[in-house]
């Protein structure tokens, strides 16, 4: 909380700002002790300024300098006052509805958004001409008119912030409803209270001066706005006395436009885009010292790139993003770049194009297409090169594309761009480009935001495609999409490459898969080119250390198990710690009179033994989340059991989740950046928990703090436990969350996604540690993940979730060794992890986890290549094909020895 | 258009609420404030006027249920009672010739400077840090600091009185025929000038804030890099792709902004004698005129829920996820 009032301290808005208010400040406090008496009568009417009266006098001769100081007093005083209350009652209108939800949220939005669009001045007006005349009401007058702003925004950020994941892990933690408002999500209301009291005082003197020059307020007071109220009665204008209004109005802009300032300053300390260089493309070169044409471009490269360097200027020195890169690329070869994040392979990408964002600048090397020095063209020469010879896929589709233009229409304006084309041609070759990455032509007119993940990437390739380019870089292409459309799409890149000939600089953080797609491949690491290779030789035990750690930084499907536990009792033998049966879930989806329920889960069942790993393995859509979500009771589900330690926990505690129930099942998310508060530091996160549920006594909390921060592998501890959030590495912060998870000593830990935000070298360490923490402690963990590769390694047990419905259960290695179901079947062979990966087709029909209908008999028989009459009709029944070994699919009805469970019960 | 009059309904609903409020408020009031000003107007006024005003409170009806009905009754057929400063104009007819005046003052003005400001606004986020963004935002600030009507006192004063370059007072002159002729028409136009323009000075720097703030965010968004890296000209990028985004958030804040711009502007009409609804309020203020006073709120809350709903077509027609959202 300190550095952004630093940061305030040092803005010059917000001290120029502060300097004009402190001063009025003390005008208020002293000035009226100062001055004669504002109403008494001084000299001649409408006389102007003289030593006697500085400011002149009014029209009944009083003396302005008086007026001004004296009337400063009142309309500051209710202008904070009313500040103050304006906030006080929108925030909290707000943040009730915000936090609540439900009714309480429906009736008080209404409320608000009515309030809002009812103008303030005339409601002001009838107001104030019915109470009577003075401070108070005026103030009242001011709150009713103005509160419904503030609930507004108050409303909308309690909202953002109550679905962030470190709220949620206050409510898991076992923190109270008003606790979680006040030490939680009120504090990261700060800059916003503040903003909003600022904007509101400006509001409240502005309509109380206006009020007053109506003859609304008590007119025999000195005020600003009575003074304007005289001045234009006793016709100031009229009469040319300028200085009767000139210097009320002046006072009245400068504290109006100080605190603006001081918004200002605000908004650009919370937000520092705000504070950022220009947005509109720089002139072309941008390398600082141009270098004469090397000798070095080789005739057979089409890209070559020699000795570049990418600096990012900032406040506290240069960064060297890219730091004296080579390679080249050839005509129709896959050249990869490898790296984590941070490793420079996208600046890499964006600085041939030139499109760096600023202030990044290349600052020394050249980028050869093609015999000419990229970094030597001006800016209409780069803009034609653009796309005509070199274009680019971007990694999120959803973003790429401009969310308020058709298909066509992005389609067309990159045609366009690059040449008149008649109507037809443009026509023509949008067919031809939509047919090329199989779309079907129709969606030509569709908005972005009506296609699916897999859609958007495929248009934003045929976009790519559009001019024919000779070079097309892929920056992670396929990273935010599920495996079964990676592969589809990397399938079609492949033969679009082999048909079209263009060379591709494939960018991603995924080296298995760069293994099975890029002809050569560049590792990168902190902006240099440690290693080039064919895929074949990386593999080798003497490349560089940093190829062979990310190259053993991947959970491989085959071979020994690298996070496997010790000898297992599985899901037989004693009673489970956690049994799930028959859980239902549908959600309400549209509104009004389309308001339809959409099925998610559809009678889940499965049990975690103590100490055991179980790994819930879905797409996104899948429901997957939906589970944890009922597991950590932030919702109940429409029917099913939740059975812990044997206790149906449904029924023992129907609305809420009881503090003993908090205590023993936890929970660690996905994104680590969210599931920590940025305003608390690290033992307040992890005192919580011990505090809640009384682990240990008030006096120990800190001492087992560091324990726990020992344990989870920040060592040592003490140089952690104080610091924020903001100041720790993503890896880092994971190990906090977890350490706050294990703080309540509990018996099961939900692990939703845990690693997948994080770079990969230190994603096995995060793994290896829930290995530890079951064989060690005997937690037993569910491991939520759509990697099959990290749950064979770390799980005992595998789930398979396909539309709400587990299709698939047993043992890790017997469902990746012997996958029954053919959606099992289908996710390991959309897995790449070498080269055949991807001569397979794709072994589905088209579709995604997304579409499917979960209330179909089978959710998979749409897009099953082996489905049969039966799959539509009947829902196959859960059968024991082997021992724990489980699936749900009518190929296996006739197994010989496979029964169904409801067979066996 | 299923949107369209999804959020017709909530502006009947927000009608409703302010006819409500408008009968609420004079009973809400402490020390019943309704029978305070018949005591105070005891005698002043003639008995047919009183009877008027009691009239158009619905103090002669019965509980106050009974009044509320009889007040909806009235309200629905455009009844607003009988104003007390003009008597026995109606108030509907007091205020029918306002609203045209202010209708046309203040929509010419607001458009005006909310077009000015977000192109301004646009312009200067695109060239970060230039001149045009380093000088306007502070000054635009400073004059957006200033009271709406005390920038139109200054105006009138150096532009028609100290330099008589402009009408003093009213919005035509009295010796031309009101008509559609062009004279008219240019009179009138001469007229508007100052109070249009300070309603454009004193607002210009809000919708241009607004409009860098919206360019800035947008500018950082993957499609804007990909519009540059397709090679788009740079006014193509700006406009189609970045300006176009933008302009949304800034459309829905206009919307939200016009009641306050309004009041701002009704105050300005009174320093020139405009006459439109600002001037009205201000006869009905100063001659203790409440049912002109309520018909005025409720006519003026009207006028704004209806561009309220025009500005929420307009965004279904600019964007599309809105229009297919269920």
């Amino acid at each position: 909380m300190s550095s952004p009032f630093r940061a305030l301290l040092q803005n010059r808005k917000a001290t120029f700002g502060g300097v004009i208010l402190l001063a009025f400040a003390v005008m208020v406090v002293l000035g009226p002790l100062l001055v004669s008496d504002p109403l008494a009568f001084q000299g001649a009417p409408h006389s102007p300024p003289s030593s006697a009266h500085w400011l002149g006098t009014t029209g009944q001769g009083q003396d302005v300098l008086a007026q001004v100081v004296v009337g400063s007093r009142i309309t500051l005083i209710v202008g904070l006052v009313a500040g103050v209350l304006v906030v006080v009652v929108g925030a909290l209108v707000g943040v009730t509805a915000g936090y609540f939800g439900g009714l309480a949220d429906d009736v008080l939005s209404i409320l608000t958004n009515v309030f809002l669009v009812i103008p303030g001045l005339p409601l002001a007006v009838i107001l104030a001409a019915y109470l009577p005349v003075g401070p108070a009401s005026l103030t009242a007058v001011l709150v009713v008119s103005g509160w419904a702003w503030n609930a507004r925004v108050f409303r909308s950020q309690t909202l953002s912030l109550r679905s962030r994941d470190h709220v949620a892990a206050s409510v898991v933690a076992g923190e109270s409803a008003l606790r979680i408002i006040v030490r939680e999500i009120l504090p990261n209301m700060a800059s916003l209270l503040v903003s909003s009291f600022i904007g509101t005082t400006i509001y409240a003197i502005g309509a109380q001066v206006g009020l007053e020059f109506l003859g609304l307020g008590d007119v025999g007071r000195v005020t600003w706005g009575t003074n304007l109220y005289w001045a234009a009665n006793d016709a100031a204008l009229l009469t040319g006395s300028w200085w009767i209004l000139l210097p009320t109005g002046l006072c009245i802009a400068l504290v109006g436009f100080a605190l603006t300032m001081l918004n200002f300053a605000i908004d650009e300390v919370t937000n520092p885009r705000l504070r950022g260089q220009s947005a509109a493309a720089p002139a072309a070169p941008q390398r600082a010292s141009k270098a004469p044409r090397g000798a070095k471009a080789s005739g057979a490269a089409l890209l070559s790139i020699q000795n570049i360097v990418v600096e990012f200027p900032s406040s506290t020195g240069v960064l060297k993003a890219v730091d004296d890169v080579s390679f080249e690329v050839h005509p129709g070869e896959v050249f990869g770049l490898a790296g984590e994040s941070g490793s420079g392979k996208s600046t890499i990408g964006q600085a041939i194009l030139q499109i760096l964002q600023p202030p990044g600048r290349v600052a020394g090397g050249e980028i050869v297409f093609d015999g000419t020095d990229l970094l030597l063209l001006g800016a209409d020469e780069i803009r034609s090169f653009r796309w005509r010879d070199g274009s680019m896929v971007f990694q999120s589709a959803m973003s790429a594309l401009n969310p308020v233009l058709t298909v066509g229409e992005q389609i067309e304006d990159t045609l366009l761009a690059h040449g008149s084309a008649t109507r037809e041609e443009i026509a023509r070759r949008t067919d031809e480009l939509l047919d090329l990455v199989d779309i079907d032509r129709r969606h030509a007119s569709a908005y972005p935001h009506e296609l699916s993940g897999g859609m958007r990437q495929r248009v934003v390739m045929a976009i790519a495609l559009a001019l024919k380019p000779r070079l097309v870089i892929m920056d992670e292409p396929t990273t935010a999409l599920d495996v079964v459309v990676q592969k589809e799409i990397l399938r079609r890149v492949m033969k679009l490459e082999e048909e079209l000939g263009f060379s591709i600089l494939f960018i991603t953080h995924d080296l298995p898969l760069m293994l099975a797609f890029a002809d050569r491949v560049g590792i990168l690491y902190k902006g240099k080119l440690v290693d080039v290779a064919p895929p074949d030789q990386l593999e080798l035990a003497d490349r560089h250390p940093y190829t062979r750690k990310l190259m053993s930084a991947f959970p491989s499907l085959s071979g020994p198990r690298s996070l496997a536990g010790g000898a297992q009792a599985g899901a037989g033998g004693a009673a489970p710690l956690l049994s799930v049966r028959g859980l239902h879930k549908s959600y309400k989806a549209g509104s009004g009179l389309r308001r339809r329920l959409r099925t998610v889960l559809r009678d889940v069942s499965f049990e975690v033994g103590e100490g055991e790993i179980v790994a819930l393995v879905g797409e996104s859509g899948s429901g997957k989340s939906t589970i944890t979500r009922q597991l950590i009771r932030l919702e109940r589900p429409d029917s099913g059991e939740i059975v812990f330690q044997g206790e149906d926990v449904l029924t023992r505690e129907p609305r809420r989740a009881s503090l003993d129930y908090r205590g023993r099942v936890q929970v660690v998310f996905q994104d680590p950046f969210g599931s920590l508060n940025p305003v608390h530091t690290v033992a307040h996160h992890i005192a919580r928990p011990l505090a809640i549920h009384r682990r240990v006594p008030a006096s120990r909390i800190r001492e087992r703090s560091l324990e726990l921060l020992a344990q989870v592998g920040l060592d040592p501890p003490a140089d952690y436990i104080d610091r924020y959030p903001h100041s720790l590495s993503g890896g880092q912060r994971q190990r906090v969350a977890i350490a706050r998870a294990l703080a309540a000593e509990p018996r099961l830990i939900l692990a939703d996604e845990p690693t997948s935000m994080l770079d990969v070298s230190i994603r096995l360490e995060v793994l290896s540690l829930f290995r530890r923490l079951a064989s060690e402690l005997g937690i037993a963990v569910l491991f939520i993940t759509h990697d099959l590769a990290s749950a064979r390694n770390l799980a005992d047990r595998i789930l398979v979730l396909y539309a709400g419905t587990v299709v698939e259960e047993g043992k890790s290695d017997e469902v990746i060794r012997s996958p029954k179901h053919p959606y099992t079947r289908l996710l390991l062979s959309s897995v790449i992890d070498r080269p055949e990966a991807l001569l397979s087709p794709v072994e589905a029909k088209p579709g995604s986890a997304h579409d499917a209908d979960a209330r179909a008999a089978c959710p998979f028989s749409a897009r099953c290549l082996q489905a049969m009459p039966v799959c539509d009709s009947t829902r196959p029944a859960r059968r024991l094909i082997a021992s724990g070994h489980h699936v749900r699919c009518h190929l296996h009805d006739d197994v010989p020895g496979a029964m169904s469970d409801e067979a066996i019960s | 258009m299923r949107y369209a009059l999804r959020r017709l309904g909530f502006y009947l609903l927000a009608a409703f609420a302010s006819i409500t409020l408008n009968f609420l408020v004079p009973r809400l009031m402490p020390g019943d404030p309704a029978s305070a000003m018949f005591a105070r107007f005891q005698g002043q006024m003639q008995p047919e006027a009183m009877a008027a005003l009691r009239a158009s409170f619905g103090l002669d009806a019965g509980s106050t249920f009974q009044q509320y009905v009889a007040y909806l009754k009235h309200v629905f057929s455009g009844d607003l009672g009988r104003s007390i400063s003009y008597y026995p104009a109606p108030v509907t007819e007091v205020i029918g010739t306002g609203l045209a005046w202010t209708l046309v003052l203040t929509g010419v003005a607001v458009i005006l400077s909310f077009g000015i400001g977000t192109l301004l606004g646009a312009v200067s986020a695109w060239r970060r840090n230039g001149w045009l963004d380093s000088t306007l935002p502070p000054v635009l600030a400073f004059l957006g600091a200033f009271p709406y009507f005390w920038l139109a006192m200054l105006a009138l004063y150096l532009f028609g009185f100290v330099l008589g370059w402009f009408p003093l007072r009213h919005a035509y002159s009295y010796d031309i025929e009101p008509g559609f002729s062009l004279t008219f028409i240019a009179d009138a136009a001469h007229h508007a000038v100052l109070p249009g323009a300070t309603i454009v000075i004193a607002t210009l720097g809000g919708w241009m804030l607004g409009m860098r703030n919206n360019m800035i965010g947008v500018l950082g968004a993957d499609y804007i890099t990909m519009a540059r890296a397709k090679g788009l000209a740079p006014r193509k990028v700006l406009l189609r792709y970045a300006a176009r985004n933008a302009l949304l958030p800034s459309i829905t804040s206009f919307g939200m902004a016009l009641g306050f711009v309004l009041g701002g502007s009704l105050l300005s009409e009174i320093i020139f004698s405009y006459p439109g609804l600002g001037y009205l309020l201000v006869q009905a203020v100063r001659g203790q005129d409440f049912p002109l006073m309520q018909g005025l709120f409720l006519i003026i809350t009207l006028s704004v829920l209806a561009a309220n709903w025009l500005v929420d077509i307009t965004i279904a027609w600019l964007d599309p996820r809105t229009r297919s959202r269920e």
